[in-house]
């Protein structure tokens, strides 16, 4: 029997509670958006297959609670990403200084080398931007492997990028050196 | 949902248990707390009427006897925990309508039900400050609010963490609930050799699975009629029937 795919790749979704992580993994998996989402409990997951390069990629993306408390079960997840999605909201400085802390969770807890990807959610509210563009530049700029890439949570084709771009991206990177090993 | 033989069986049990036999028999009349036996054990596994649902819940739990016992009313509970700038209530606020919101009364900030979960939440975070606030317990705040009083769902509540769920359930280590999914994994070790074996081929963390199960008290996971019952026996037996049905459903898988 002929293998559904030709690379599988687990992806991570880390930030603080409410920065719209189950809406980017709806929007992505199911291709579709509404405002009723029920916060997540621990942990979930969504797949879909998509086609880079002519490669059939699985990806198997993972939802995780938000809430500190969550975090001793959420960390066990770390490890097996290959990918971990940094995922704040523009509109929320808070949930921007945490990225540090989520940084540091990654360092305890994920494999070495893993891809990250910062991610400002929530484009759509411009103006209730909290959270200068520049200012994650520069705070993460040290960190050249990863990309920013804003998302608008609600849709796509008004000027942001949908989070299908954004993850597309972060698995080429993943693929090409994949390939390589 | 109102079986009338099942009722009738109910009311004989409360009016035999009940040693006045003058006039019409009321709930205030009915003790606080019903007395444990076989037949009442009976009663709540063949379901409980749906229109005697609050009053006996408030029974089988112990809830009455807290609200009864109190000191500190419920309305004194709300006053002292209505500062909007603690970090439970703002993580309380973020979740208000992301608990049920296909249900018209937690749909929006104006829904009926958003103002009696926002000070049910904030009261126990307060009543409880190694707890604050843990994501899950708004789903069964929510649920008992669809059914009981404001107050009496608050103390279903306290009853569910101080007596119904072992110590440290939702605190901030969680370490009730991780060590209740360890349990668990154990039973499934012995009860379900072969969901064991799957589970271990590919490297399953249980918790992925059951975590909300446990958090939620199935109010998470299963349609509204099943949960009814569910919780008919939850609150006359505890956390042992969570476990029972947790064996019960990965069975039937």
């Amino acid at each position: 029997m002929a293998k559904a795919y030709d690379h599988l790749f687990k992806l991570l979704l880390i930030g603080d509670s409410g920065v719209g992580k189950t809406c980017l993994i709806i929007r992505f998996a199911e291709d579709n958006f509404n405002n009723t989402y029920i916060s997540t409990i621990g942990i979930d997951f969504k797949i879909r297959t998509v086609d880079i390069e002519g490669k059939k990629i699985k990806l198997q993306v993972w939802d995780t609670a938000g809430q500190e408390r969550f975090k001793t079960i959420t960390t066990a997840y770390y490890r097996g990403a290959m990918g971990i999605i940094l995922v704040y909201d523009i509109t929320d400085e808070k949930s921007f200084e945490n990225i540090q802390n989520w940084m540091k969770s990654i360092k305890e807890n994920a494999s070495a080398g893993v891809e990250r990807l910062l991610l400002g959610n929530k484009c759509d509210m411009e103006a209730k931007r909290k959270v200068q563009k520049e200012q994650a530049d520069k705070a993460f700029s040290s960190l050249a492997r990863d990309i920013l890439l804003k998302s608008g949570g609600r849709r796509s084709g008004n000027g942001n990028k949908p989070p299908s771009t954004d993850l597309k991206t972060c698995d080429k990177k993943n693929t090409n050196k994949c390939s390589l090993g | 949902m109102e079986d009338a033989p099942q009722r009738l069986r109910w009311q004989a049990h409360l009016e035999f248990t009940h040693n006045h036999d003058v006039g019409d028999l009321t709930w205030d009349k009915i003790a606080v707390s019903l007395p444990r036996s076989e037949k009442l054990r009976s009663l709540v596994l063949a379901g409980i009427p749906h229109g005697m649902r609050p009053q006996l819940w408030m029974r089988l739990s112990g809830a009455l006897q807290k609200k009864r016992n109190s000191e500190l009313s419920y309305r004194e509970i709300v006053k002292n925990s209505s500062n909007d700038e603690t970090i439970a209530a703002k993580q309380i606020e973020k979740d208000l309508l992301r608990t049920m919101p296909s249900n018209a009364c937690f749909a929006s900030m104006g829904s009926i039900g958003v103002p009696r979960l926002r000070r049910v939440l904030r009261a126990l975070a307060w009543l409880y400050p190694e707890i604050g606030y843990c994501q899950g317990t708004g789903m069964v705040a929510a649920c008992l609010l669809l059914f009981l009083e404001e107050e009496d769902a608050f103390w279903m509540m306290s009853a569910i963490i101080e007596d119904l769920l072992p110590a440290s359930y939702f605190s901030t280590t969680l370490l009730g609930v991780q060590t209740d999914q360890r349990v668990l994994r154990h039973l499934i070790v012995q009860y379900l050799p072969r969901l064991d074996k799957l589970l271990q081929e590919h490297d399953i963390e249980l918790s992925l699975i059951t975590l909300h199960w446990f958090l939620t008290a199935f109010a998470s996971v299963v349609d509204i009629k099943l949960l009814l019952r569910i919780w008919d026996l939850f609150f006359y037996e505890g956390s042992r029937v969570l476990f029972q049905l947790t064996l019960g459903m990965l069975h039937l898988k």
